[in-house]
């Protein structure tokens, strides 16, 4: 019977009793998911399908003791709810596994043994698809994608392999090739023309262009310094540059040979030469060209004004020609003329006269680049001397670094120097870029003698040999021939002479 | 990369800096004829074709003609150049009714008079800039008759003549003692042609006027002017060697080292054409300052008792007019640093150096002239300054909203002229006395 306050009294063989039920519920704590990952942002757990879970969780209450406590669960997935199932008696975790991908929420509650349940516990979890595995011979199960990403790998290393070993083949054919046909790059006693062969002076070079848009420069150093190829490659670094506003007609001219009475004579010859190989030089302005005096009267008749004038008109031409080809830019007609020291025998008055025409304000898209081992300061007028129109840059030798550039970048990929070759002929040449290429030239030849492609110590010191002898009065002119002369010349004979250098 | 610095050629427009007053005065005196005197590479070709770029509009009271005489040893071979010159500026003559065909075939001093006549005849007046006037020494020796016609058609004063050369020219006077007339320079009032004034020297290092200016640490832009004491060719002949561009290709200076202040050998040149071009006297100080760092005037003149102290600092005077000295924490120094290093090193050779192109007493009687007249020729730059502040200050007052900024900031260009004016004023005044 029950009585007001919500007790119960039962009657039975040995008395009455009074019973008061329990209210107090069970709590839970759903702890972790070994086999899951947590995903704070998300506040779920993460897992993949058909991978073995277990959920921990601890539970008790406070008159039920927990042996006699009971664990619900049931999986509730986006479409349905299982029923709750009882867990074993005890349980201190849930082994759960999920067959499909999906979102589902595991829900625990806890019932007490006045039959009080807990509150409905749950947990989110994010079940994305299983890796599919495939099983191999001696490497066993392994994930599809992993073995996607093997033979992806596999064939480009095969591919990779196939490639360098081509390559490899090639290199090695182009080498023997090279061997066989006496592949020799270093140009000995000639300027560089290609771009490709110039080295080392790439930041003078560029110093230069940096300068020429307002000055005028007189390059001097010793012979065979560099000043001939120098002058070649700032004739195609001014062709080919893209100036915003400067359109560069870069004109060069070996002065060597010319006389006083032809001087300028020869100056406007080689100009109005050059500007009429422009392309698409407009027919009016050839017929211009053509009336120039310099066409009209002898070499020795043309002087300073006669050429002041023609380079007038050819000016005219050139910014015409400018303003249609290369709208918007400021033409700069820039000079290249080398071996300047013929000037040193000209007369103060002829070298006055030049500097004249620089002067002239129609001549201020004019500019140049002089060259000459001495070019005299000699002045004995009155007036300003013609050199004051220049920036002066004198040609250093080649720095360590330059000259080891200049030897191993020619033959990169056919030869290799042994270090102590290289030291040799560094040594030998002081950093004097026509002597690198000598020796370059005759060490690549006696290592083509001897079929190699190391170019070795003794290589160096044949090199060595043979320009020595090369040096001497009566011996003939150098250059590969002279590869035959030095076969004959033993590697301890060579050593012998080394010492003493040049 | 583009270095904007020229170095060598003269220069005009957005890439002259400075000389506003020099200019200023060469075209306002009311004096005839004017010789400019500088050194080497100190900029007078420059001068000549910053004033003919800012007359050859016409539409002031000049018309300018250029006429460089450098090479020319023949009457013959200056009318060439003239007419050539003409020529170069054909459509500048021709703009002012000037037909350049009509002077073919005409003597040199005949074109220019006709050619002046032509122009008074059109209200203008021609502005003769003859450069490398040192030409005219050689033809001095063989057509003096010549010469002199040219000096009366020179100082004709329907015409305004500006002749620019070295102190060389002096050689004319001595070649022109005995005319019956005056010698040649006789007339030309002297002008000396110097350093830039700070705020220029400052401009130029920081190019600004050109479109993309360079950027200067102060610290390296100080010793730039220490260095080069603001001389306008060697400015650039330094900023050139420090010019450099970071990566997003602004152009900025680096700090000079010790081996960016050596001369090279062209410098070098330089230093030893003007060093024969000073007398004996001349060198005698200069090599005396340069045996120091600093020397003071007192000890100079001790070191050179057997000349009159007056002599010596007449002669000083000109030596630091022509920037071969400068003076530095009140005492007296070798002009610039690469001048003093050249000096030092070849101090042995020059002190044996015996044979002048110019005798202490030929340039005496100018340094005297001009050493007294400095004075009053900043006077008179003063009263010009004031008249132009006057005049600007009229125009302000009365100016609409759109003039006023443009006036302000001509104002104030003027009144910093006549601070430097009023100041150099001053240091002349210093200098007169004993």
């Amino acid at each position: 019977m029950r009585s007001d306050d919500g007790a119960y009294w039962f009657g039975g063989d040995r008395g009455l009793f009074y019973y008061m039920p329990e209210h107090g519920k069970p709590w839970m704590t759903l702890n972790q998911v070994r086999g899951a990952d947590f995903e704070p942002r998300e506040g779920r757990w993460r897992a993949l399908a058909e991978t073995p879970l277990e959920v921990l969780f601890t539970y008790g209450d406070l008159q039920t003791h927990p042996v006699k406590l009971q664990v619900f669960t049931r999986i509730v997935s986006e479409t349905a709810a299982t029923d709750w199932q009882p867990l074993p008696p005890n349980a201190r975790s849930h082994p759960v596994l999920f067959a499909a991908p999906g979102h589902y929420t595991l829900e625990y509650k806890v019932r007490d043994q006045a039959l009080n349940y807990s509150p409905v516990y749950t947990m989110s979890v994010a079940i994305a698809p299983a890796p599919s595995y495939v099983k191999l011979p001696l490497l066993g199960s392994v994930e599809v994608r992993i073995l996607q990403l093997l033979i992806l790998f596999g064939a480009m290393a095969l591919v990779g392999f196939g490639y360098v070993s081509v390559e490899i083949f090639q290199h090695r054919r182009r080498v023997n090739e090279a061997i066989a046909r006496g592949y020799n790059p270093y140009i000995s006693g000639e300027p560089i023309r290609r771009t490709e062969m110039f080295f080392g002076r790439h930041e003078l070079l560029q110093r230069i262009v940096s300068t020429l848009h307002n000055n005028s420069i007189m390059i001097h150093g010793e012979r065979r310094i560099g000043k001939t190829t120098l002058l070649y490659q700032l004739a195609n670094a001014l062709r080919s540059l893209d100036d915003p506003d400067y359109w560069f007609v870069a004109l060069y001219m070996d002065l060597e040979g010319t006389t006083e009475a032809t001087f300028f004579h020869f100056l406007m010859e080689e100009i109005a030469h050059a500007v009429e190989k422009l392309d698409d030089l407009d027919p009016a302005h050839r017929t211009k060209l053509n009336a120039l005096t310099y066409h009209t009267l002898p070499a020795e008749e043309y002087d300073d004004r006669d050429f002041s004038r023609d380079l007038r008109q050819v000016i005219e031409i050139l910014e015409a020609h400018g303003a249609l080809h290369h709208p918007g830019k400021r033409l700069r007609l820039i000079l290249l003329m080398d071996e300047m020291d013929t000037l040193n025998h000209f007369n103060h008055l002829t070298q006055q006269q030049l500097r004249r025409i620089f002067m002239r304000e129609f001549a201020a898209s004019l500019g140049a680049v002089v060259a000459g081992i001495e070019i005299s300061k000699e002045w004995e007028r009155i007036e300003s001397p013609w050199f004051n129109l220049f920036n002066e840059i004198a040609m250093q030798p080649f720095t360590r670094q330059e000259s080891i550039q200049l030897l191993v970048e020619p033959v990169r990929g056919y030869y290799i120097y042994e270090p102590d070759a290289l030291d040799f002929i560094l040594e030998q040449c002081e950093g004097r870029p026509f002597r690198l290429q000598q020796y370059g030239l005759e060490a690549v030849n006696e290592m083509l003698r001897h079929k190699r492609r190391r170019i070795t110590k003794e290589d160096a010191l044949a090199a060595h040999a043979i320009i020595q002898l090369n040096g001497q009065p009566g011996v003939e002119s150098p250059g590969i021939g002279a590869a035959a002369l030095a076969a004959t010349i033993s590697a301890g004979e060579v050593q012998s002479q080394a010492p003493g250098g040049d | 990369m583009r270095i904007p610095y020229v170095v060598g050629r003269w220069v005009c427009g957005p890439n002259h800096y400075g000389r506003h007053r020099l200019i200023a005065y060469l075209l306002h005196t009311p004096d005839t004829a004017l010789w400019a005197v500088g050194a080497r590479r100190i900029g007078k070709t420059s001068l000549l074709r910053q004033i003919e770029q800012l007359t050859e509009d016409g539409s002031g009271e000049f018309i300018p003609l250029f006429w460089d005489m450098q090479g020319c040893e023949t009457s013959g071979d200056l009318l060439s150049e003239l007419y050539l010159s003409i020529e170069d500026a054909g459509d500048r003559f021709a703009a002012a009714g000037v037909q350049v065909a009509e002077l073919e075939g005409l003597d040199a001093l005949l074109i220019l008079r006709r050619l002046t006549r032509m122009l008074a005849a059109r209200g203008k007046r021609l502005l003769l800039l003859i450069d490398e006037a040192e030409a005219l020494i050689a033809i001095a020796q063989k057509e003096a008759a010549w010469l002199a016609r040219l000096r009366r058609t020179l100082q004709d004063p329907s015409l305004k003549t500006i002749l620019a050369s070295t102190k060389l020219l002096v050689q004319l006077n001595e070649l022109t003692a005995d005319w019956p007339t005056s010698p040649f320079l006789f007339g030309f009032n002297m002008v000396n042609l110097w350093s830039l004034d700070p705020d220029s020297a400052v401009e130029l290092i920081e190019q600004r006027q050109s479109a993309v200016q360079v950027h200067v640490d102060p610290a390296v832009r100080d010793e730039i002017l220490l260095h080069t004491n603001r001389h306008p060719y060697l400015i650039q002949y330094l900023c050139q060697r420090l010019y450099e561009e970071d990566r997003n290709g602004q152009g900025y200076l680096r700090p000079p080292t010790d081996e960016d202040l050596n001369p090279d050998h062209l410098l070098a040149g330089f230093f030893l054409i003007d060093f024969q071009q000073l007398t004996l006297l001349e060198r005698r100080i200069l090599l005396a300052v340069g045996e120091r760092a600093l020397t003071s005037e007192a000890d100079l003149l001790a070191q050179l008792a057997d000349e009159s102290p007056q002599r010596i600092r007449t002669f000083l005077w000109g030596l630091e007019k022509l920037g071969h000295v400068r003076r530095l924490f009140n005492q007296l120094s070798i002009g610039n640093e690469y001048l003093r290093r050249w000096l030092h090193d070849e101090r042995e050779r020059l002190a044996h150096m015996n044979e002048t192109l110019l005798a202490d007493e030929s340039i005496e009687p100018l340094l005297q002239i001009g050493y007294r007249r400095e004075p009053l020729y900043y006077q008179v730059e003063i009263e010009r300054i004031q008249r132009e502040h006057a005049s600007l200050q009229q125009a302000l007052a009365g100016s609409s909203n759109g003039e006023r900024a443009e006036l302000l900031a001509e104002l104030n260009r003027i009144n910093r002229q006549l601070y430097n004016a009023r100041r150099d004023y001053e240091l002349a005044l210093l200098r007169q006395q004993p």
